[in-house]
């Protein structure tokens, strides 16, 4: 991206669901893909960008989030398969605090970011929830993201006998 | 986004908004997972270990669909092998009389994975077709790693290998690898990049069809972690590429990890007495070894050599003649020598 600083100051609008309108600078949302690309569509339409799917609350937050971390540069490379292990990324003191919040907030983050396309928040949100997951059975699991066993009883069955193949020791017992 | 210029400001707005809008949903009381996008899961899970994703796997059926729709979840096995065999189904004969066997051949494949001792078997079962089969691909695809690959009656090919080599990194822990019963129908340059992308230390070709050139110093000097070779041939093979030199660069090795197998029976080499003693002083006494190195021919055969091989390291010996060749096999307490000293000229390559 080879903007000057002058467009980077460039005040761009964007408007909540419930109608809450933050005027942010074009440096400060630059990470967001979709209101790049919705940018571009627009050309020089100072209308505010109407964000459907986002609360006020969770904009402000997710504002915020761009703010802190304004100066850090894209990540060098996309990765373009999803698939790949990634290198697990370590959450920095002030994400962390930034991601100790409600399960429900925390979701709102992460389907922010997905839908406003910020893939450094979206990481490090998908990391949070990941780090939940770990070490729990299937049933813990069940319990803490209010999941429905709705597996039929031969399908249960088939999944018992499939996973005492590919199951390791320590999770035996979700089985 | 290639809207047409005509369309008006708002209604580009109101495409982009649907676009992305279908990729999400609405704030839940609390996160249930089940809710979040599938991009967005399959994120999380390449974030999570294995027995993590595999226990989230078995929670609900959504869950269940995503994990094994993106081959998310991968566990490593230990063994992982392929079996192929074409059969033709023959009629049933009349009497003494054997009709000409049905058009339709079928062909089967199993692939087995082994995993701390439990196994998992699929077969696949179609009509005959030529070309690789989708079982291994697919297979391939669900796990993370294999130590032992193993293929049996299949034709190993510049596909196959490139099919192979597009999953690297389900090989990069491969230490033994066996070929039984295959054809192996590769240029050198892709035979070499085939063993090469593994850190093979056991390799086996058991009753394969090769060509001799394959088998040589250059395509075998590459693989530095290698320390058992087994080559069973058909018959009786000639393998003029293979040479002393390969026995002196395993025992120059900068590594302490010593070639501790070598299997050549039946097969001709250019590796002469005088290589063979080299080797055996060089490996230090007390690595355990089983080396069979093929049939010498007689130019390669020098008595003083040979007379020192046989007094040097012999504390059991024993020689027999079969058909052609002069069978010599020694025996310490931790190492079992043998090699057949080729009476007349070894007969012209396969």
């Amino acid at each position: 991206m080879a903007a000057d600083g002058d467009s980077m100051d460039r005040i761009v609008k964007i408007k909540s669901k419930d109608g809450q309108i933050f005027d942010v600078t074009l440096g400060t949302i630059k990470k967001s893909k979709l209101i790049m690309t919705m940018l571009e569509q627009l050309g020089d339409s100072t209308d505010a960008i109407p964000l459907p799917n986002v609360d006020g609350s969770t904009l402000k937050k997710v504002i915020e989030w761009l703010e802190h971390h304004k100066e850090e540069p894209e990540p060098a490379e996309e990765e373009s398969d999803p698939l790949r292990m990634r290198i697990s990324t370590d959450i920095s003191e002030w994400d962390k605090t930034f991601f100790d919040v409600e399960q429900s907030v925390l979701q709102a983050y992460i389907l922010a970011a997905n839908y406003l396309s910020i893939k450094p928040l979206l990481d490090i949100g998908c990391k949070t929830v990941a780090n939940m997951i770990k070490g729990k059975t299937t049933e813990q699991l069940r319990d803490l993201f209010g999941l429905e066993d709705d597996f039929t009883d031969e399908e249960r069955a088939a999944i018992k006998r499939e996973y005492a193949w590919a199951d390791d020791e320590e999770n035996q017992a979700a089985a | 986004m290639s809207s047409s210029s005509v369309l008006s400001l708002s209604a580009k707005l109101s495409i982009l908004i649907k676009s992305a809008m279908s990729s999400s949903q609405t704030t839940q009381p609390s996160l249930h997972l089940c809710d979040l996008p599938n991009d967005v899961l399959i994120n999380v899970f390449s974030k999570a270990s294995t027995g993590d994703v595999l226990a989230v796997k078995q929670a609900n059926k959504r869950l269940h669909r995503v994990v094994e729709q993106y081959n998310l979840g991968r566990p490593s096995v230990d063994e992982f092998s392929v079996e192929m065999r074409t059969s033709c189904k023959r009629a049933a004969p009349i009497g003494r009389i054997q009709m000409k066997p049905a058009k339709e051949s079928g062909r089967r494949v199993v692939v087995t994975m082994k995993r701390k001792g439990k196994v998992k078997q699929i077969v696949e079962e179609t009509e005959y077709e030529q070309g690789p089969s989708r079982a291994i691909d697919h297979q391939l695809k669900k796990i993370e790693s294999t130590s032992k690959l193993s293929f049996d009656g299949i034709c190993i090919n510049s596909e196959f290998v490139q099919g192979l080599l597009s999953k690297l990194n389900r090989l990069r822990s491969v230490v033994s690898v066996t070929l039984t019963l295959c054809r192996i129908d590769l240029e050198e340059s892709e035979w070499v990049k085939f063993l090469s992308s593994m850190p093979i230390e056991s390799l086996s070709l058991d009753f394969c069809t090769i060509n001799s050139s394959l088998i040589s110093d250059k395509t075998l000097l590459p693989l530095s972690s290698l320390r058992s070779l087994r080559i069973q041939p058909r018959g009786l093979i000639h393998l003029p590429l293979l040479t002393d030199s390969l026995l002196h660069h395993w025992t120059s090795r900068q590594s302490n990890d010593f070639v501790h197998t070598l299997q050549l029976y039946n097969c001709t080499t250019e590796i002469s007495t005088e290589g063979i003693l080299e080797f055996l002083q060089a490996l230090p006494p007390t690595i355990k070894g089983d080396f069979d190195f093929g049939r010498i021919h007689p130019e390669a055969q020098n008595e003083g050599h040979l007379m020192r091989l046989l007094l040097s390291c012999g504390s059991w010996m024993n020689v027999k003649d079969d058909w052609r060749s002069r069978r010599i096999e020694i025996k310490t307490p931790i190492k079992a020598i043998a090699f057949n000293l080729v009476c007349i000229e070894p007969p012209a390559s396969q």
